[in-house]
């Protein structure tokens, strides 16, 4: 969808397009932001039509990451872009579902505030969030000084079966399209980097399994009980040319704790270091 | 727009919305992130990668300094350290706090390195990736301290 904002809306307004948040793989197709408030604003490609869980990942993502009193939008022509996914489903993830035209009336949109007992919420959604990202990229970033040279030339091996989880939004259970695989109680990924490829595009369906496999929405709110333990063994450290760390501090986010393992006893020592 | 001047406006987006962020640093903040980007082509490149960490630095230490006194909780600190300090330990109800393991995090990865180049004589970043690094960290601070 090509986005046609006002010059009049650009004059008075800051507004972004395809912003980049430092915490999150992707995140709001438009961000307008005044002294009365911010609005993230949503769309949904058409990439994402066949694919519930990356439009979903993306949004999850943007709840942990921005303000919590930012007013998340659904631009919406369609009311029913998901045919699978029941149409009341834009009222537990965003404040409100517009037209584009509603968008030349952000001041309309400000007003939307949630109450305090979701931001309340919210926050200690993050403050757990951000207090485990932190705990796992210490742990990555100390991995990655103690191991050196990365290993690009990683072997196959035998994990079992992909991972299965219930996914609400369609009431099922559904298998993992990417390399994740439950392995010893921990889920396992596996990832060959591309070295012409963009890093966090390439490790984007671990970041969106992560979104989707440990947090429930519930009327604006990602709630968790605990990120669970994942290990994302790699031949590359993965990087970004302008922001270094981000898909690994985005991995952390997600619970990912790296490993270059080149056997199963490999993976086995990174699963038992971490619940020592 | 290049990928790091949509960082900065990103920022200045979530920063415009914010009670703390008045007409009087407004201004200032951004004349500061903008000095990020154009000193780009400055030579040699260890003159440029020192003024990028001087004014991401000021802008990052102008931005806390002023949501700790709009919440009254700086308690006379001036340093960044002591404003982290500040961050996972004041007493105010009203806003939340980074943990410990945040505290200690963006202590390595932001004042530590900081420091080096900034008080020690002729110390400078080693190449382009540690100054972005360094960078990105103080805006993924500013972007947490906005969660609170």
């Amino acid at each position: 969808m090509a986005l046609q904002i006002p010059a009049s809306v650009r004059s008075k307004y800051i507004v972004v397009e395809q912003p980049d948040h430092p915490s999150t793989f992707d995140g709001p197709d438009l961000l307008i932001s005044d002294k009365k408030g911010l609005l993230a604003c949503f769309f949904v490609r058409t990439s994402e039509r066949n694919n519930h869980r990356s439009f979903f990942g993306r949004v999850i993502n943007a709840l942990i990451a921005y303000p919590p009193e930012t007013v998340m939008v659904l631009l919406a022509e369609d009311t029913r872009p998901f045919q699978q996914i029941s149409a009341d489903y834009p009222l537990n993830f965003f404040s409100k579902v517009v037209g584009t035209k509603d968008l030349f009336k952000p001041n309309l949109l400000f007003k939307e505030k949630d109450s305090s007992r979701k931001i309340k919420d919210l926050k200690e959604v993050q403050h757990k969030v951000f207090n485990t990202q932190s705990k796992v990229l210490m742990n990555n970033l100390s991995y990655i000084q103690d191991k050196g040279k990365f290993n690009a030339k990683l072997g196959k091996f035998d994990l079992g079966h992909k991972t299965r989880y219930f996914d609400p939004l369609i009431q099922k259970d559904v298998s993992v399209r990417a390399n994740i695989f439950h392995f010893k109680g921990t889920q396992v990924g596996l990832k060959l980097l591309h070295r012409n490829a963009s890093d966090l595009k390439e490790l984007r369906p671990y970041f969106e399994f992560g979104a989707n496999f440990d947090f429930q929405v519930d009327r604006g709110v990602p709630y968790i009980k605990s990120i669970s333990k994942k290990i994302l063994n790699v031949d590359n450290i993965p990087k970004t040319k302008f922001d270094p760390y981000k898909p690994i501090r985005v991995a952390s986010l997600f619970g990912w704790y790296l490993a270059n393992a080149d056997s199963l006893e490999e993976i086995h020592r990174r699963i038992n270091n971490l619940n020592q | 727009m290049s990928i790091q001047k949509k960082r900065i406006e990103t920022i200045l987006a979530l920063l415009n919305a914010e009670a703390f962020y008045t007409r009087s640093i407004r201004n200032k903040i951004r004349a500061e992130f903008n000095q990020v980007i154009e000193v780009e082509h400055i030579t040699p490149a260890r003159r440029k990668n020192i003024l990028k960490i001087l004014h991401s630095t000021r802008a990052l230490d102008s931005t806390l300094k002023s949501f700790l006194d709009h919440y009254g909780i700086r308690n006379g600190k001036h340093a960044l350290g002591q404003y982290l300090i500040q961050l996972a330990y004041h007493n105010d109800h009203r806003i939340g706090k980074i943990s410990n393991n945040e505290r200690a995090q963006f202590q390595n990865s932001i004042v530590n390195h900081r420091n080096t180049h900034l008080h020690q004589a002729d110390s400078y970043p080693s190449n382009d990736s540690e100054v972005s690094q360094i960078i990105c960290e103080m805006e993924t601070l500013l972007s947490r301290v906005l969660t609170l």
